[in-house]
């Protein structure tokens, strides 16, 4: 078992190499190898997705027994897997027909969930200035106030100087250095993270000793 | 200097600094900023409170729809997935992850299995320790009230992308309940700042992992992101006085 990990690992050490170094190399038949590994790989990881749909659909029968109110979404959820593989096994995955219901439904859902994440938010921002908020929260609501009045049009409606005029320009840029800031950040952390898989490989606790 | 050389240069700066990190760190003991923040202690009291009174912890990891390969955040929800594990290796309650499936679930799994060996408990490790909630990220969070069971949690970590998705987490926790949100996406962290209780903002991310961890240690990763973040902001501060004074 150990073994065999091993060479998984030097397998795993000896691709990721590979197709790390290749980004840096112009030869077309690099280029090309590190293309099919990609390829390979989103199709393993498709597969994989297949697996896991199985295996969730399973979990959901074996505990549609169970007690708890759950068991009428569980048996939907099962009966939507059911129609939706019949259906394909039937008409075949390339049918038009059955992506057409398949993407409905989906998008259909994902509308319904839409609409309930913009009462959330209102009912949020409602909710905001009554709790105790840290100074975050506060920030966050007196931002989106004043974004809220500058993004309105309201100061296009007043006839002000050429220096108000610049102040809410500076205003409006004020977002997207933050946005900047926020995406080097992760950046960075993202770095940190590939970094620390080169020379340690292992959980962050075992890190330094 | 083409792209791909600027980049490979700047890997290899980081890299550097990575290693005088591992080489000082230890003997100098610097301790990273990340630890003690007022956040960093909540969520490890809700662990402990886990642990002691058996309240279930959900963590809770999306890729943002990226079914293939997964996306950018998932190496570093696998690390956090790794230190939560092996603290709750030897919890009554089993906790429960929900992933989006295919390469990111596994590698979740992969995690779990990972931490309880760290804990020398690999004997509880059980094959079916992240379930399957869904793949884009409205249908994930809708579909952990099938997973969940709606057992009210001591902790409910949310890493990854989620788009506008955490505000739904309203309508499925309970009032007792923290909810903790990080990942790459800006929209997601905007949408938390309301509804959310912990917010790890930009790299702060990264950081989940080792601020978990049950003791604070010189940890050469953090360190480097702290040098990094002073390198940036001395940057941006240097070039904004040179366009300032016009050198």
């Amino acid at each position: 078992m150990k073994k065999s990990r091993t060479l998984l690992a030097i397998l795993s050490i000896l691709t990721g190499g590979f197709l790390f170094v290749s980004f840096f190399i112009e030869q077309p038949i690099v280029q090309s190898i590190s293309a099919e590994t990609f390829l390979w790989a989103e199709r393993l990881a498709a597969a994989l997705l297949l697996f896991t749909i199985a295996d969730a659909a399973i979990v959901q029968v074996r505990k549609i027994g169970n007690d708890g109110g759950m068991r009428i979404i569980r048996t939907i959820g099962f009966g939507v897997f059911l129609a939706v593989l019949t259906l394909g096994l039937i008409k075949g995955p390339e049918s038009s027909e059955l992506n057409r219901v398949v993407y409905f439904l989906q998008q259909t859902f994902e509308a319904a969930l839409a609409g309930l994440v913009c009462l959330s938010l209102i009912f949020a921002v409602y909710r905001l200035p009554k709790q105790a908020s840290s100074a975050m929260k506060v920030s966050f609501f007196i931002g989106m106030l004043i974004f809220l009045i500058i993004y309105s049009g309201l100061p296009r409606m007043i006839n002000g100087s050429e220096q108000f005029t610049d102040i809410i320009e500076w205003i409006q840029s004020i977002p997207r250095g933050a946005i900047m800031g926020l995406l080097t950040g992760v950046a960075i952390g993202a770095a940190v993270i590939g970094l620390r898989f080169l020379f340690s490989g292992k959980l962050p606790s075992k890190e330094d000793k | 200097m083409q792209t791909t050389r600027l980049t490979a240069v700047m890997i290899l700066i980081m890299a550097g600094i990575y290693l005088i990190c591992r080489l000082i760190g230890n003997k100098s003991k610097l301790a990273s900023r990340a630890y003690n923040r007022t956040k960093d202690r909540l969520i490890r009291s809700r662990i402990a409170r886990s642990l002691e009174e058996s309240a279930p912890i959900h963590l809770d990891i999306s890729d943002g729809g990226e079914t293939a390969m997964g996306g950018g955040c998932i190496l570093a929800a696998a690390h956090t997935t790794g230190t939560v594990s092996a603290q709750m290796a030897y919890a009554d309650e089993p906790w429960a992850i929900t992933v989006p499936g295919g390469f990111a679930g596994n590698l979740e799994k992969d995690a779990v299995r990972m931490g309880m060996e760290a804990a020398d408990y690999s004997s509880s490790y059980y094959a079916d320790c992240a379930s399957f909630s869904g793949t884009s990220p409205f249908l994930h969070t809708a579909g952990n009230a099938a997973v969940l069971e709606m057992k009210p949690s001591a902790l409910h970590l949310n890493l990854g992308s989620f788009g506008t998705s955490p505000a739904l987490n309203d309508t499925l926790y309970s009032k007792g309940e923290i909810l903790c949100v990080g990942g790459d996406d800006l929209i997601s962290q905007a949408v938390a700042s309301v509804n959310a209780d912990v917010v790890y903002v930009g790299e702060q991310f990264t950081e989940i992992s080792d601020s978990l961890d049950h003791e604070e240690k010189t940890n050469t990763s953090l360190l480097t992101m702290d040098v990094l973040r002073w390198l940036v902001i001395s940057a941006i501060f240097i070039f904004a006085g040179i366009g300032l004074t016009g050198i």
